[in-house]
């Protein structure tokens, strides 16, 4: 009884940490994109304004019970995904529910609740809702190839599918990360990252600029603040999975976020120096050098 | 016992006294025919019971001596000898209860009746080939020869046409010349031996040239191909009833003469014969399909049977007897044969609707008579070598008597000739039977005609201006649609009940039938009963009863229920005696098949065959788990396999579809065939072998599974069958090959290539399966109609399956069960969900749909379940699933098949989701406003599924260990149990955790929402959406659903070029054009065809000289 009580609060701590930290590195980053355009930006907090204000506004509007649970969906998703991350090397507090599954069930939660999403988002009736999922779902499809060669090496290479093993193996030093021990998985994980996050040039599935599109269409109020809330746990968990696999993990928790914070600094880099891609051109860019990369990747490992 | 003499004395003597029998009466002539013809049939049949009565078993029954009568009181040589052994009382039994059933027919049939002249005719052909079978005196034979041929002449020109006049004629010269040449081979014997009697003539020396003489003349009285032009007129001019005279009857006289000539002949002449055999077996073949003309077709199939019979007395000895191999063909060829030729003047007095080509006045038979069409289809059956037919055996005789001896051209021929025949006739049966609302084939995506030719898929984008018109144009029309769709279906009725007129009666084709269907179950008791098999006769006697109750038009729930009440007695007697992996398949076929039988009872009254054709096909699965003996085994599997041919064809436009998965489910049997026949040492589980074996049986269960390049009739056969049935087919007998893979797993392990031992057999299956995977999920993407789209995701799955069996590690295998158990269950999920859907809104395709959650919840949430445990995604079943098999790839070495098994996992997605989105989310339909939920039976079935999915994801090792212990002892141990988690060398998965986990998060957001934001929350209506500013109207314009993922199909551009139905296609066309540009040599002209006919003697003779 008193293992579950621990590990309930433990749980909530680290719920917590990583969701402050997720909403502090959205602001940040909005304010470093503003900044490259020649804008100040939005306050830091501006996210915890967005979420507090979604939360409490007149009307949340649905249209049906499938819709309703959209967001709920998303947000297990994004809970689910981090809580079956160990966080932190070594830390008990931090190592979360890594005991449940590997890797493997970590890279698949990560559909559950996009899946979700789009079938509550679907419900809507909202033509822009499916778009932007078929979009979304297309280039998941063809980011992910590269991703899972990349994992597949690393497994290979490491001879283990547990999070806590590889990050294990890398310790002892910089030289020792997937990063310089296996650079080709590292190269093809690190373009499908980009994929992941949806910055550009692979932003089409929201397409944020012109018309508001894919699942948060007519999601409003506390969907919509249950979505926002879900995109800072969730960016958090893919970026401490990256940190995980590529960089040798992080022993305490200011590693965890100078490393995420790079991390996430690439993402944003690359997305303000490169325009958009179409759904058809980023499909086609990532089944091309990046598959190839980690085919390399794969095949090093055979031989 | 009676004498052969009066097996010829009598109808001659009939035949000439028959006129002034006439002047009695008609009726007392045909009395006298049919009483004489009956007292001829009872001859031989009496010899036979004496002899059985006897003689303890076979082998004593060939060596009873026959019956002997030497005419005048001389001894053999000076006069002539009638002996009547085994073989012939069994041949001459055939050909007078033919000829028996022939003329009844003639007689009773409603036009067209015979004269007294044509009985005389008839009478006279009896007596000639009696008089062939019986006579032992090489003179006698040209004798009977030339009266058997005259009657025939006259016989055909009898119909009084031109045409047939015509066919006489060309008929009467060819057989000059093979009369000629005998008589000149008789004159040379007589010359140097002395002597013309078969029981007297030399063994060897010195008659070489005679016999050739002998031999080719035979050969061409057989109508052997090329020079067979003058027989097909015949066929196709000549009166049907008498056509299945000279067909059935008139040949099988001469072919007993040349197999008793056999002793006489050397090696040379033997294999001359049997090359005769094959040229004429595979090339008649070859142009029978392309025949329009049914007669003419069936005229084809004839010169090939009996070229198949010269096969087999040219080849020699084999495992049985020659003679019990012929006579298996010939009765087999004779009574099916003629009874297609009397179904066709019965369905077709007037002569009108022979043509294929002219479905639009093909009569509804399969609605209107239901017994006839299974009278033909037995026929067909019967001649297309399926069992438990005599052919049947027969085939399996002749290939085990052939691949030994390394005569492997004739098994190509044997094989590839017996596709091609089933092929053309169940083509015809398809056409004739189904009624003409069946387009005949079926389209890989059905694309309406109101999409306009710009939006189509294949130019990748959607532009813009014509994409509203066409919605516009949609929306406009739907209610026509609405409409057009309530109103067809009684219009094809309509069309549907032209009445189909019987000519005359169909009694005697109904008891050739029986004969046929009883000699077959009395082969099949012959053959199996060595073995202790007749176990496996099970699910025949299950197709009798279950026949005998749909005579008495019994409602198909009565059918259905006792069905699955002798299914469960047979699991409750079979199951507990099975262990290991039969006992997981045993349970997957048998309760699984239960399971579908549910979704069946929502069918109202009488559906003829249903519920016979599902409980058979689920016994004979069941004959798989415990067969031992190769025939056994092959035959359960055949049966299995035309089974389930009679329930995709049950399918509304399932014709081209059922008929090609007959063809390559055929193709994949007689692969399995000869791959038996190498194992070395009978069939047993795990038997290790000849890589040869390995291949075609492998080759012959990649069909049954549908592995990419062998797929094509996977997605029509799923799509096109009855919705009920398509589940059947997907969750339960797609498991059959994979079965099989385990059961022989032994034939592929060993390494294709001494210096490379990691590529085995079992690899090349890896990657295949990884393949199969990937194109099935990407096909299953760009799919409109909704059972395509589940069609080709089967597929995809049992690239899994297959995937994860190649591995042969602990773990591969046991993934490769959880996987068929669980897509036993959601398939049936899946599948008998869209049945309903489809059953509701009465469309297949998906972009009509849209919006039905609210209709239809339990169908949505059965829907939802099913996807999310196919997809993989935690915590449902298919997790597990994708956990075993990458840790499995990985610990195996596996890593690029990994890497596609993964890609293929994540294009699941793309199909999976438009699955849901277009048929139950989105904008609801005007016209599905007021749709009900599935019907009671359809959620049944469902909900069971969804308990067991739920049960097995909550508690993984409820499944995976028992499936651990199935296996057990067959690889090293590579997986641990810590409490509830699967630990592997790489990595581990505690199913349990992660359920709990999963709700845990689930929970908290959603009590979060319910708790603070009940007040706010508000549900608004359909409409009630901003789009292209402005509130929408109608569900069309704000659907997104056709062309789904439009992006990807123009990213992926020339990878989606469907290059394995393009092989196959080119397969087709090149043996359609081989078939018409062959069948140019017949030019009508009765000049060339002497030529041939001369040509063709010359040929032989330069071939068999020095043949001594």
């Amino acid at each position: 009884m008193k293992d579950i009580a621990m590990k309930a609060l433990y749980t909530l701590i680290s719920l917590f940490v990583i969701l402050n930290y997720g909403l502090l590195l959205t602001g940040t980053m909005a304010r470093v994109r503003a900044k490259v355009q020649g804008r100040i930006g939005q306050p830091v907090y501006q996210p915890y304004i967005d979420i507090l204000k979604n939360n409490f506004l007149r009307t949340s509007i649905y249209h049906g019970v499938m819709f309703f649970l959209g967001p709920v969906f998303r947000l297990a998703g994004g809970l689910g995904t981090y809580l079956f991350i160990p966080v932190i090397f070594g830390s008990t507090i931090f190592s979360n529910f890594a005991f449940s599954g590997d890797l493997l069930l970590v890279m698949y939660f990560i559909f559950f609740g996009q899946l979700g999403m789009a079938l509550g988002a679907g419900q809507s009736g909202h033509p822009y809702s499916p778009i932007g999922v078929s979009r979304g779902l297309a280039q998941m499809t063809a980011f992910e190839l590269p991703f899972a060669l990349a994992v597949i090496s690393i497994a290979s290479q490491y001879g283990t599918l547990s999070i806590t093993g590889i990050v294990a193996a890398q310790q002892g030093g910089i030289l020792n990360w997937v990063a310089f021990t296996n650079p080709l998985a590292m190269v093809a994980g690190m373009i499908s990252f980009l994929g992941m996050s949806m910055d550009n040039p692979f932003s089409i599935v929201l397409a944020p600029q012109e018309i508001p599109i894919g699942p948060p269409t007519e999601m409003n109020a506390g969907f919509l603040g249950m979505l926002q809330t879900n995109r800072a746990i969730f960016n958090g968990a893919k970026l401490v999975l990256f940190m995980n696999l590529f960089f040798g993990g992080a022993g305490n928790l200011l590693v965890m976020v100078v490393k995420t914070f790079l991390l996430y600094f690439y993402v944003v880099f690359v997305g303000a120096s490169f325009p958009r891609f179409r759904p058809d051109q980023s499909i086609r860019f990532f089944l091309g050098i990046p598959t190839l990369i980690g085919i390399a990747a794969v095949v090093l490992q055979m031989v | 016992m009676v004498s052969p003499i009066y097996a010829i004395a009598i109808p001659l003597g009939a035949a000439f006294l028959l006129p002034l029998f006439e002047k009695a009466g008609k009726n007392a002539a045909k009395a006298l025919v049919l009483a004489i013809l009956a007292a001829l049939t009872a001859l031989p049949v009496s010899w036979l019971v004496v002899w059985i009565v006897n003689t303890p078993n076979l082998a004593g029954l060939l060596r009873v001596s026959p019956l002997a009568v030497d005419t005048g009181g001389f001894p053999a040589p000076i006069s002539i000898r009638l002996a009547a052994g085994i073989g012939e009382a069994l041949v001459m039994a055939l050909v007078n209860l033919t000829a028996f059933l022939g003329i009844t027919h003639m007689l009773v049939r409603s036009q067209a009746k015979p004269t007294g002249k044509t009985l005389v005719l008839l009478l006279t052909l009896v007596t000639g080939v009696n008089g062939l079978i019986l006579t032992r005196d090489l003179f006698n034979i040209f004798v009977f020869l030339e009266i058997t041929s005259i009657s025939t002449y006259a016989l055909i020109a009898s119909n009084g046409s031109k045409r047939a006049y015509e066919a006489g004629f060309k008929y009467i010269i060819a057989g000059s010349i093979a009369s000629s040449i005998y008589l000149v081979g008789v004159i040379y014997l007589y010359r140097l031996t002395g002597s013309l009697s078969l029981d007297h003539l030399p063994r060897s020396g010195g008659t070489a040239i005679a016999l050739m003489l002998l031999t080719t003349a035979l050969l061409l009285e057989l109508k052997p191909f090329p020079a067979n032009g003058w027989s097909l007129d015949v066929y196709q001019a000549a009166d049907p009833g008498i056509s299945a005279m000279v067909s059935a009857v008139g040949a099988s006289g001469v072919l007993f003469v040349l197999y008793k000539l056999t002793p006489l002949l050397s090696p040379t002449h033997l294999r001359l014969i049997a090359g005769s055999g094959a040229v004429t077996f595979v090339f008649s073949q070859v142009i029978a399909l392309r025949q329009t003309d049914v007669r003419r077709m069936l005229g084809y199939s004839s010169t090939a049977q009996i070229g198949l019979m010269l096969l087999v007395i040219g080849s020699g000895r084999g495992t049985i007897p020659t003679i019990v191999l012929l006579g298996l063909l010939l009765g087999n060829h004779m009574l099916s044969k003629a009874g297609l030729f009397w179904v066709t003047d019965l369905i077709d007095g007037n002569r009108t609707i022979a043509s294929m080509s002219d479905s639009g006045s093909l009569p509804a038979l399969a609605r209107n008579k239901p017994l006839l069409v299974a009278m033909i289809g037995i026929l067909l059956a019967a001649l297309a070598g399926l069992p438990p037919f005599p052919s049947f055996w027969a085939k399996w005789h002749l290939v085990s008597a052939l691949v030994p001896n390394g005569r492997w051209l004739l098994v190509a021929v044997v094989l590839g000739g017996s596709l091609m025949e089933a092929g053309y006739l169940f083509r015809w049966f398809t056409r004739f039977t189904k009624a003409s609302e069946d387009p005949g084939d079926v389209h890989q995506e059905r694309i309406p005609a109101d999409v306009p030719v710009t939006t189509r898929p294949q130019t990748g984008t959607v532009s813009s201006r014509s994409g509203k018109e066409a919605l516009a144009r949609q929306a406009a029309s739907t209610a026509a649609a609405t409409q057009a769709t309530t109103q067809t279906i009684p219009q094809v009725v309509r069309q549907a009940e032209q009445p189909v007129e019987i000519s005359g009666s169909p009694v005697p084709t109904i008891i050739a039938t029986l004969v046929l269907v009883f000699g077959g179950i009395a082969a099949a008791v012959g053959f199996l009963a060595p073995n202790q098999e007749l176990i496996l006769l099970v699910p025949l006697a299950v197709l009798l009863i279950g026949a005998l109750l749909d005579t008495l038009r019994i409602p198909s729930k009565i059918q259905l229920l006792l069905g699955m009440l002798g299914i469960g007695v047979y699991s409750w007697l079979l199951l507990p005696s099975l262990g290991g992996i039969p006992l997981v398949f045993g349970l997957l076929f048998l309760v699984g098949g239960l399971l579908q039988m549910i979704a069946l009872m929502q069918r109202k009254g009488h559906q003829p065959g249903l519920a016979v054709l599902v409980s058979t096909l689920l016994f004979s699965l069941g004959n798989l788990l415990f067969v031992q003996s190769r025939l056994g085994f092959f035959f359960s599997w055949e049966l299995m396999s035309i089974v389930s041919y009679l329930l995709i064809v049950r399918g509304r436009a399932a014709s081209g579809a059922a008929l090609r998965y007959l063809m390559f489910s055929l193709g994949g049997a007689y692969s399995i065939l000869v791959g038996l026949v190498l194992l070395p040492t009978g069939f047993a589980p795990h038997a290790t072998s000849s890589l040869w074996a390995g291949i075609l049986l492998g080759t012959g269960f990649l069909i049954k599974i549908g592995t990419v390049g062998l797929h094509i009739w996977l997605p029509g056969a799923y799509a096109e069958a009855e919705d009920e049935v398509s589940s059947l087919l997907s969750s339960v007998l797609s498991k059959a090959g994979l079965f099989m893979l385990f059961t022989t797993a032994g034939l592929f392990i060993q390494p294709l290539l001494r210096s490379v031992p990691g590529v085995t057999l079992a690899y090349l299956l890896g990657w295949l399966g990884a393949l199969t995977a990937l194109a099935g999920a990407f096909l299953a993407v760009f799919q409109e109609d909704i059972k395509y789209t589940l069609a080709y995701s089967s597929m995809g799955q049992m690239g899994y399956m297959l995937l994860s069996f190649a591995l042969m590690t602990q773990l591969g295998w046991i993934n490769s069960m959880y996987l068929a158990v669980t897509h036993l269950l959601f398939k049936t999920m899946l599948f008998v969900a869209i049945a309903g859907v489809v059953h509701r809104t009465g469309t297949r395709l998906m972009y009509r749909m849209g919006g039905l959650i609210s209709r239809m919840p339990v169908s949505f949430f059965s829907v939802l379940i099913g996807i999310i445990a196919l997809s993989g995604v935690p915590p449902l079943t298919g997790f597990g699933a994708k956990w075993m098999l990458y840790t499995a790839l990985i610990e195996k070495g596996w890593y690029l098949q990994a890497g596609m098994a993964f890609f293929a996992s994540a294009i699941a997605f793309l199909y999976l989701f438009r699955l849901i989105h277009t048929i139950f989310l989105g904008q609801l339909k005007d016209e599905h406003r007021e749709i009900r939920e599935a019907p009671l039976w359809y959620l049944v079935p469902q909900l069971i599924a969804i308990i067991g999915i739920m049960l097995v994801s909550m508690f993984p090792n409820l499944l995976i260990k028992p499936l651990e212990m199935a296996i057990a002892g067959y690889f090293p141990q590579t997986i641990a149990w810590q409490g509830s988690t699967l630990v592997s060398t790489l990595g581990y998965w505690n199913g349990n955790a992660v359920m709990y986990v999963t709700m845990g998060v689930f929970l908290v957001p959603l009590v979060w929402l319910l708790a603070t934001r009940r007040k706010h929350n508000q549900k608004v209506r359909q409409f009630n959406i901003v789009y292209s500013a402005e509130r929408p109207d109608r569900p069309q314009t704000t659907h997104y659903a056709y062309n789904f993922y439009a992006p990807y199909r123009s990213a992926l551009g020339s990878f989606l070029t469907p290059w394995a139905t393009r092989f196959w296609k080119r397969v087709l066309s090149v043996v359609r054009v081989v078939g018409s540009s062959t069948r140019r040599i017949y030019s009508g002209d009765g000049q060339t065809y002497a030529l041939y006919v001369l040509l063709y003697a010359i040929v032989l003779m330069l071939l068999l000289r020095g043949g001594n």
